[in-house]
């Protein structure tokens, strides 16, 4: 009995400490630090508001939230928000618009997302609060292309943030070793990669996000021939098209040079190849590329350069496609909307969007420079060719996910790319009818 | 004891479990026969969701892996938890030491766990098994996505993160093996190998039915370890049932809750089927006050 | 309780029973049999401890090369990770949501528990092992058969993402188990005890808490470590009760393993975080652990 209870006397004391050692670090949040605050304006609040945000980390969405945090929780605000992966966003998203109470009064949406929540009719139009506020916020300086990429059936529902493009990256120094030129189409990447598979260091040159934008790269590949998921005329879905065929065998052809297991990376995990030196092309959306340039994430922070996603042909467009990322307000928040867009204006700011760079490509893109922004040039040139949001259609979301396992089936060689486009066929002309019914 | 004083202790344990657990089941399985959404009311479908679970080729690789990965990891636990329970049987001091740091990876919170698991073989974090593989053979193994490369990885993290548990189990068992039958079998020149076949294991039987037992039904409701480990379930095919539920039924927008709550039914039966000769067997021991 | 004491080996008993000039040689091999079982069992603890080392290793080493392949294996140690998750995430948070939560289903399940398994222990006959056999059919439910209802049922009443919530969750799932073990326990109690004090003027609960509870302490000890740690390791019940104000340790990690670095490291540092604990419970409180795990499987 004696053990016991000093064991357990132990296992106490263990315990506080812990606790105190926790209460030490219950003050100070150095995410939202690292941005200098911005004026955010509202009516001061008689009872306590707690604002709760989800947001998705990355350090190009970072900024806009961290903005919000450390500017608008102030005079009766309290501005929350807890690091999250994308995977966890999706899900929540899912769950806090499903009831008639959520969890949270602003939520992180993208071009994908908006269709299927628009319809639904879970989300907050922001028209009015839009125009009420246009002046005194300067909205003019917003965008065009990216409040389009955030519309539904011509209603706004989220104030965009910045924007996120398809984006080629190589590592420069590999390519000057082997004295090789910045890949233009998917052709070239594919030589390029057997160029620096044959030199030996690198075992697998070219990493892609298939976990999670195998739709987003085939639908770039569609977009890069001028086609879409369906034919805008005769309202049938494409994957019989030979533009289909071309688009996936150019990614089918690559699967040589990407490791065996790159159905399983997500765009952290492309990062990381390319972090760790293991891969030296990469694509991935815009807002994931200042990370390589930081000294204290990888060794060859120095080594990188961006380019716009290769094109399926010879001048042909780019494969780039555009999501916009942006504020939105649930239906079932409980706390004034007119409150919460005037948090997600304030993290908007020409102020806010010059110290979001390098990291995102903002929303205000007239602080954007090719000097303040290394990849700048690559998501311009992508914009002005072309690049486009994913058909903002409500059949968006169940197209995307059911594709994405067939496809991600002949990358690892279990179907034919043929066998892979039948069965998409069928799958999205179900998807189609039951969008419809 | 007085019925009256048996029904002031249960009374209230009774009502807790009819409200809280009777009536969620009651509503898992009026919704398996509709189609509905979470919040609103559900529009009667017959026996819609089953037919269309049935006919669900996803539905069909979910219950294989399911089955097999429960099969395969009871019968591989049964022999490693009895191997270790042997080993740590004869450990000398020390024992509570090793027994102690063996019980940790059951008791952090499975999901974590495997999550530390999954880096060790995961080429993109530096994994140390990759490394060490293919130093050894210049291979690399496709543990995420070669369908069962990644169905071995699953089964290898469940092993490792239930072995502590049947090895706790059969220690316990092992101390009331009767000394004297090992003596005696010693006696009449039984070797190592010969006492265990013939005197431990016999004597363990009851205790090796139990924990099968336990361990299919746990193995069947393999959920969270996925997570982590099988990042491409549904592509290569090492998708478990539970995980199937919430993907349909809660983690993404279509959240069709008719459909997972009729594969909760389901499952539901089968648990019931593989359980009930233990709960007949438990229920005549109660009784006749044996238990 | 079961590892108190180091028990003679069965090699060495054996030892007893061999003829004298048998002795030394068996001795030997005694000997050397545990020298070898040492070693076996070290090289186990290695290989069940290598996920937990290799994860302190990523989230000690510097940051640029946290998740290098090839790994490197020599590096200057750093808690700069452990700081940062303390900083910048509500990580006390999520542990004292944790802790309370199941420190309040332990204290919800063992009141109402108790009582039941003491009358059933002491009330043999039909009833008994009809209540029992149920409790033990409960069990074999999946999880997402009640949790999904659950899920609903909070939203509606609007206590979704309460600690309440959940922690009424874990009582409703925990009773069955808890009931059977602290039935066996009680079991154990000879039913004198109980009359004996009856005799001297206690009514039944009287007797139950004046007399039976007292003797129970090493059986309520374990019921409540084991509902604590079914708590704390739970994945399904908070990820579809809890979101923002009771989040637990385990789901708020399980949002971080797709995050790229700096965080990545941050989330290897909180599973060191929460592995420590672990480690020390089991070498500290082991007895209850043990007794708890051992008999909630033999009837549970």
């Amino acid at each position: 009995m004696l053990r016991s209870h000093k064991a357990a006397l132990f296992a106490a004391s263990t315990l506080s400490a812990l606790l105190v050692l926790t209460a030490c670090g219950a003050g100070s949040r150095t995410g939202a630090q690292e941005v200098d605050a911005v004026a955010c304006d509202f009516p001061a609040q008689e009872q306590e508001v707690e604002v709760n945000v989800l947001a998705y980390s990355s350090s190009a969405t970072d900024p806009f939230t961290n903005m919000m945090v450390a500017s608008c929780s102030k005079d009766g605000v309290e501005v929350k928000h807890a690091p999250i992966d994308f995977g966890g966003q999706y899900q929540k998203t899912a769950t806090t618009l499903a009831g008639n109470t959520g969890s949270y009064d602003i939520i992180e949406m993208y071009s994908g997302a908006v269709p299927r929540y628009a319809s639904t009719d879970t989300l907050l139009a922001l028209d009015e609060l839009f125009e009420k506020h246009r002046e005194a916020y300067d909205f003019d300086q917003l965008s065009e292309a990216m409040l389009e990429g955030l519309s539904y059936d011509g209603k706004l529902y989220a104030l965009p943030t910045q924007s996120n493009v398809f984006t080629l990256v190589y590592r420069e120094d590999i390519y000057e070793e082997f004295g090789l030129d910045a890949p233009e189409t998917y052709a070239d990447v594919l030589a390029d990669a057997e160029v620096i598979q044959a030199g030996g260091e690198i075992k697998f040159p070219v990493a892609l996000p298939f976990a999670d934008g195998t739709s987003t790269l085939f639908e770039g590949a569609l977009a890069s021939q001028g086609s879409t998921y369906v034919d805008p005329k005769t309202g049938e879905p494409t994957f019989l098209s030979p533009e289909a065929e071309k688009g996936l065998n150019a990614l089918v052809d690559l699967v040589p040079y990407m490791d065996p297991q790159v159905i399983s990376f997500d765009q952290p995990r492309v990062q990381q190849q390319l972090f760790n030196g293991t891969a030296a092309i990469g694509i991935m959306y815009s807002g994931r590329m200042a990370d390589l340039t930081n000294p204290d994430l990888t060794q060859y922070s120095d080594g990188f350069a961006f380019a716009p996603a290769p094109a399926i042909a010879p001048g042909g467009k780019t494969s780039a496609i555009l999501s916009v990322d942006g504020w939105s307000i649930p239906k079932n928040t409980k706390i004034d909307p007119d409150l919460l867009f005037r948090l997600m204006a304030a993290s908007i700011t020409e102020e806010a969007a010059e110290q979001a760079l390098p990291f995102a490509y903002p929303s205000r893109d007239n602080v954007v420079t090719e000097h303040n922004t290394p990849y700048a040039a690559a998501v311009q040139e992508a914009l002005s060719n072309g690049a486009g949001t994913p058909p903002m259609e409500t059949w968006l979301g169940t197209m995307q996910g059911d594709t994405a396992v067939l496809i991600q089936q002949a990358i690892i060689g279990k179907s034919s790319v043929q066998d892979v486009l039948a069965e998409a066929q069928k799958i999205a002309i179900r998807t189609l009818s039951g969008a419809a019914e | 004891m007085r019925r009256r004083e048996l029904l002031i202790g249960v009374g209230p344990s009774l009502g807790v479990m009819l409200l809280l657990l009777g009536v969620p089941l009651i509503y898992t399985i009026v919704w398996s026969f509709q189609s509905v959404k979470f919040g609103a009311p559900g529009d009667w479908m017959g026996l819609g969701n089953y037919a269309r679970v049935l006919q669900d080729p996803t539905f069909h690789s979910a219950v294989l892996f399911t089955v097999g990965f429960a099969i395969a990891s009871t019968a591989v636990l049964l022999v490693l938890g009895y191997a270790l329970a042997t080993l740590l049987h004869h450990a000398g001091r020390g024992r509570s030491v090793f027994l102690g740091v063996l019980l940790v990876p059951y008791v952090v919170p499975a999901i974590i766990a495997a999550t530390a698991f999954s880096w060790l073989f995961d080429n993109s974090f530096g994994g140390l098994v990759n490394f060490i593989l293919e130093t050894i053979t210049g291979e690399q193994v496709q543990w995420f996505t070669n369908t069962w490369a990644n169905r071995g990885l699953i089964l290898l993290a469940g092993v490792w993160l239930g072995a502590p548990f049947y090895m706790l189990v059969l220690l316990g068992a092992l101390k009331g093996v009767p000394s004297e039958q090992l003596e005696a079998a010693m006696a009449d020149g039984a070797n190592w190998w010969q006492r265990q076949w013939y005197v431990v294991i016999p004597t363990l039987g009851p205790m090796f039915r139990f924990l099968a037992l336990i361990g299919i039904m746990n193995a069947l409701g393999v959920f969270d370890i996925l997570i982590p480990l099988a990042p491409n379930a549904e592509t290569v095919e090492s998708q478990s049932v539970s995980l199937y539920v919430y993907q349909k039924a809660f983690a993404r927008d279509q959240q069709d809750l008719g459909l997972g709550s009729a594969v909760n039914v389901l499952m539901m039966l089968v648990m019931f089927i593989l359980v009930s000769p233990f709960v007949r067997n438990i229920y005549r021991e109660v009784k006749a006050g044996t238990a | 309780m079961m590892l108190q004491a180091p028990a003679p080996t069965t090699a060495a008993r054996m030892v007893m029973v061999q003829p004298k000039w048998m002795r030394s040689t068996q001795a030997g091999r005694a000997k050397r049999t545990t020298v070898l079982v040492t070693i076996a069992l070290l090289a186990v603890v290695f290989v069940a401890m290598s996920p937990f080392i290799w994860t302190l290793m990523a989230a000690t080493k510097p940051t640029n090369i946290a998740f290098a392949n090839p790994p490197h294996f020599l590096f200057q140690p750093t808690l700069d990770a452990f700081v940062n998750l303390w900083q910048t995430t509500d990580f006390y948070r999520y542990t004292l949501n944790t802790l309370a939560i199941g420190a309040m289903s332990v204290l919800g399940t063992l009141v109402f528990a108790a009582p039941a398994a003491y009358a059933l222990s002491r009330f043999g006959g039909k009833t008994s092992a009809i209540i029992l056999a149920f409790a033990l059919l409960i069990r074999s439910i999946p999880g997402f058969a009640i949790m999904l209802p659950f899920y609903e049922f909070a939203t509606t009443l609007g206590l979704y993402d309460t600690k309440l919530a959940l922690t009424v969750a874990f009582i409703a799932v925990d009773l069955p188990f808890t009931i059977w073990l602290l039935r066996n326990f009680f079991a154990a109690i000879p039913p004198e005890l109980d009359e004996a004090a009856m005799i001297d003027g206690c009514s039944r609960w009287g007797a139950f808490r004046r007399v039976i509870l007292p003797l129970m302490q090493p059986g309520l000890v374990t019921a409540g470590l084991l509902t604590f740690l079914l708590a704390f390791q739970s994945f399904l019940l908070p990820v579809v009760l809890a979101d923002v104000d009771s989040q637990t340790v385990p789901v708020f990690l399980s949002t971080q393993i797709g995050q790229s670095l700096p965080l990545l490291q941050q989330a290897a540092a909180g599973v060191v975080l929460l592995t420590l604990p672990v480690l020390i419970l089991a070498l500290l409180a082991q007895r209850y652990l043990v007794a708890g795990l051992a008999a909630g499987a033999v009837k549970g």
